[in-house]
């Protein structure tokens, strides 16, 4: 969330400059920024379409002015801008966010333009044909309705909407196992027992990674907790918490007294974790879409050992990916069937190979074998096995939704 | 293959003379563009040689022969389109899932694409195990390829089940039809090694290899048809009926020491060799195209016993002829090793009826420890193998590999 933001705000700046306004501050289009990024609250919401027309009327209106280099009255119009966008971009966000952010990035500078006391209608008028473009392009998605998943047709759906319901239940109950694990990571911890301690630390990753879909919402949370040391100075900044601290001190220092505060912190930010995902509510759509998130997880950063460096239980981990988008499977099972039973049975198929594969490689229990000892062919085959359940995967919100 | 550059130049020309509107030139221009997938052989081994190579061996990993087949049809149907510059799916395409063209070669023009498939042993036998009950099927000439004298092979460079030559003008387009074939795969058969290689783009005349010499000056001219017949394409009475048409690819990785070879005088690396360095002639002769006379020269005085291509090929008439091979290889050029050194060299691929009479009994000569070609010590192999490249698919009624199912 802050990254986009500070994004939004450069963009703005740098594009002012650049178009030539030389003479503006940045300060005023920072400013703009900062109020259409979080838009005003008590704005009458509209649906995106009659939102996108009124808009494409506003802009292509300040066009025609912008030409003739007579301008009523900027302020007024730049304010207005605004309002419209604050109606509906609240429904364009999740729904095309790369169209969101190009609107963003031409809407503010015009805004800000709009404001100064002299206008510059060159730096403005090209600034505005681009936002023209834009908002013509979002306007012909939303008429076409070329978003990712058709989300009318999950919500339609009694079956869907109450598998939606479950999920939601999963979350919350993975939400609490993750508090509980994390106390039994931070008593482990306490108690002085290195095996008991590195035990229970890889017991305390599966909720985490069993709904990291979800996770990812919180992001400063997850990026305290599973920060990774690459984005310190080294393994001793005493930035660098979380899962990764303690993994480094209990695998590689190998000791467990230097890991108290850290345990303690984590159950600390687990507890508000938790607390966070009792407040939220998973929609249908991102429910099925969570698949998707969970196999690339697995796919990229896990297959490799990178995550596990140090514990070497990236068998566990990709375990937990795989049984939280196993369990969005197993919800919306009988309706994909009725859908695709081919795909159905594909992705039946192609779950019980990962799974079983990896109690080859590495059995459910308390302790697990260390991925950078297993032969490098067999590495690859569980890659194989991943990719070949992804593939089928990936397709089934789509199907869903159809 | 020089005539080929001429042809593809001239073509080029001609391209740029088009006026805009002629829709009916730019049509036929597109058509030269295109290799046909259909034929008594596959493409890519007769073809003249494009630009840029991506080679990619899979590891099968079902075990139910059904799926093999099924993937060796989606390949077929597949490669026929990749072949005509189509794309896989109309754009755009739909949006709530993944594309099923991937798209990267929008707007490139199909460059000649060519794709040559291939199985290897493993494929009808792996561990001992009949893995498709195709064991029976296995050409007795198609082996695994073994360790010669100073290779350095790697496992994750090395062998497996399938595999697919691409070759084109533009390497996007090489790696696109790889990348969808690989990915249309997923499941049934996934990526073990692949290679990409590239020629020098306008050179004049034989290319050279990264050692600076000319690369294939004894090539067989591709029209030489009695040629193809003797020792490129297998007959059925070789052995294996269902293999008829197809031929026998040797694939091998050679990493090419380039600091070392640099370090060498000038006329020590024409001896190893064995050819003069910028005409590309003999040491005893003048012109690239001059036989060399070894007869003449039986101490090695002027072309050294142990030089390339001497041991390559000793001229001893007719012997000497049954072995050739057709050579179509490509240099490749990628980041350092893991000790900084160039990661370099020859992405050799051969085509031969033979295997064990014409590569191997070459390749036993170039790498007799009692007299290795002094080029050896310049050059590592580090992956590669032996495959047997399924005859042509005849027309749209059939499919690649369908007389090895026995349909």
């Amino acid at each position: 969330m802050k990254t986009q933001f500070k994004v939004i705000v450069f963009a703005a700046a740098a594009a002012l400059t650049m178009a030539g306004c030389a003479k503006s501050e940045t300060a005023p289009a920072a400013t703009t920024a900062a109020t259409a990024a979080s838009p005003t609250p008590d704005v009458a919401k509209v649906p995106a379409k009659e939102g996108s027309a009124a808009l494409l009327k506003s802009v292509e209106d300040l066009k025609q002015q912008l030409d003739q280099k007579k301008v009523d009255d900027g302020k007024k119009i730049s304010g207005k801008l605004d309002e419209v966008w604050a109606s509906f971009e609240d429904e364009v966000k999740p729904k095309y966010p790369e169209l969101y952010v190009k609107v963003e990035k031409y809407l503010t500078p015009v805004e800000a333009g709009l404001k100064q006391s002299t206008l510059d209608f060159t730096a403005l008028g090209k600034l505005n044909d681009e936002l023209v473009n834009v908002v013509k392009e979002l306007s012909t998605s939303l008429e076409d309705n070329k978003g990712a998943v058709n989300s009318d047709a999950i919500t339609s759906s009694k079956e869907l909407q109450a598998a939606t319901k479950a999920y939601n239940e999963y979350v919350q109950d993975q939400g609490k196992q993750l508090v509980t694990l994390l106390e039994q990571l931070d008593a482990a911890v306490k108690s002085g027992d290195l095996k008991k301690a590195q035990e229970a630390y890889v017991q305390a990753r599966m909720p985490y990674e069993r709904i990291e879909p979800v996770i990812e919402r919180f992001a400063e949370l997850d990026g305290v907790m599973d920060a990774r040391v690459d984005d310190f100075k080294n393994e001793d900044d005493p930035e660098f918490t979380g899962y990764h601290r303690i993994e480094h001190i209990l695998f590689v220092k190998k000791t467990v007294k230097d890991a108290e505060p850290f345990a303690a912190r984590l159950l600390e930010d687990g507890k508000k974790m938790q607390q966070s995902i009792a407040a939220t509510n998973i929609e249908a759509t991102d429910f099925v879409t969570g698949v998707g998130e969970l196999m690339e997880e697995a796919q990229s950063s896990k297959i490799t050992g990178e995550e596990e460096r140090w514990s070497g239980a990236t068998v566990p981990v990709i375990r937990a990916n795989v049984e939280g988008a196993q369990e969005i499977y197993t919800l919306v099972k009988d309706e994909l069937k009725k859908k695709d039973a081919a795909l159905d049975e594909k992705i039946n198929k192609s779950l019980t190979a990962v799974i079983d594969q990896m109690n080859v490689l590495s059995p459910v229990g308390t302790t697990w074998n260390d991925f950078g000892k297993l032969e490098q062919s067999k590495q690859v085959d569980l890659k194989n096995k991943l990719e070949a359940l992804a593939e089928p995967l990936v397709k089934m919100p789509g199907t869903l939704g159809q | 293959m020089v005539l080929g550059d001429f042809i593809g130049k001239a073509q080029e020309k001609s391209h740029s003379q088009l006026p805009a509107s002629g829709a009916a030139s730019q049509e036929q221009a597109q058509a030269a563009e295109h290799v046909s997938f259909y034929g008594a052989h596959q493409s890519g081994i007769l073809t003249p040689q494009q630009n840029f190579s991506n080679v990619a061996a899979f590891d099968v990993t079902t075990d139910d022969v059904k799926e093999l087949k099924e993937l060796l049809q989606k390949w077929t149907e597949m490669a026929a389109l990749l072949m005509e510059g189509k794309p896989l799916a109309e754009e755009p395409q739909q949006a709530k899932f993944p594309p099923t063209d991937t798209g990267e070669q929008l707007g490139i023009a199909s460059s000649k694409l060519t794709l040559t498939f291939a199985v290897g042993a493993s494929l009808f036998e792996k561990d001992g195990t009949d893995r498709f009950g195709l064991r029976a099927r296995k050409p007795a000439g198609l082996t695994q390829m073994p360790i010669f004298h100073a290779d350095s092979l790697q496992d994750q460079l090395t062998h497996g089940d399938l595999i697919i030559q691409a070759c084109a003008d533009d390497p996007t387009i090489c790696f696109h039809a790889i990348r969808n074939l690989a990915k249309a795969a997923r499941g049934v058969a996934h990526l073990r090694w692949q290679q990409t290689g590239q020629m020098s783009i306008k050179a004049d005349g034989t290319k050279r290899n990264l050692f600076g010499f000319k690369d294939g000056t004894n090539n067989p001219a591709l029209n030489d048809e009695m040629f193809m017949k003797n020792n490129i394409w297998i007959d059925a009475a070789d052995g294996s009926p269902w293999l008829a048409g197809g031929s026998y690819m040797v694939v091998r990785r050679i990493n090419m020491r380039i600091e070392t070879w640099d370090q060498q005088p000038y006329g020590d690396q024409e001896g190893i060799i064995g050819r003069q360095k910028v005409s590309g002639a003999p040491m005893d002769g003048q012109g690239e195209f001059e036989q060399p006379n070894f007869a003449a020269d039986p101490e090695g005085k002027k072309t050294a016993l142990d030089s390339h291509i001497r041991l390559s090929n000793p001229r001893t008439g007719e012997a000497s002829e049954r072995e050739r091979i057709l050579r179509r290889g490509y240099n490749f050029m990628e980041n350092l090793d893991q000790v900084g050194r160039m990661n370099a060299g020859l992405l050799f691929i051969c085509f031969n009826r033979n295997i064990q009479t014409q590569f191997e009994s070459i390749q036993k000569r170039l790498t007799n420890p009692k007299m290795p070609d002094q080029m050896l010590a310049y050059t590592e192999t580090t992956g590669g193998g032996y495959f047997a490249v399924l005859p042509g698919v005849a027309d749209k009624n059939s499919y690649l590999g369908q007389s090895l199912f026995g349909a």
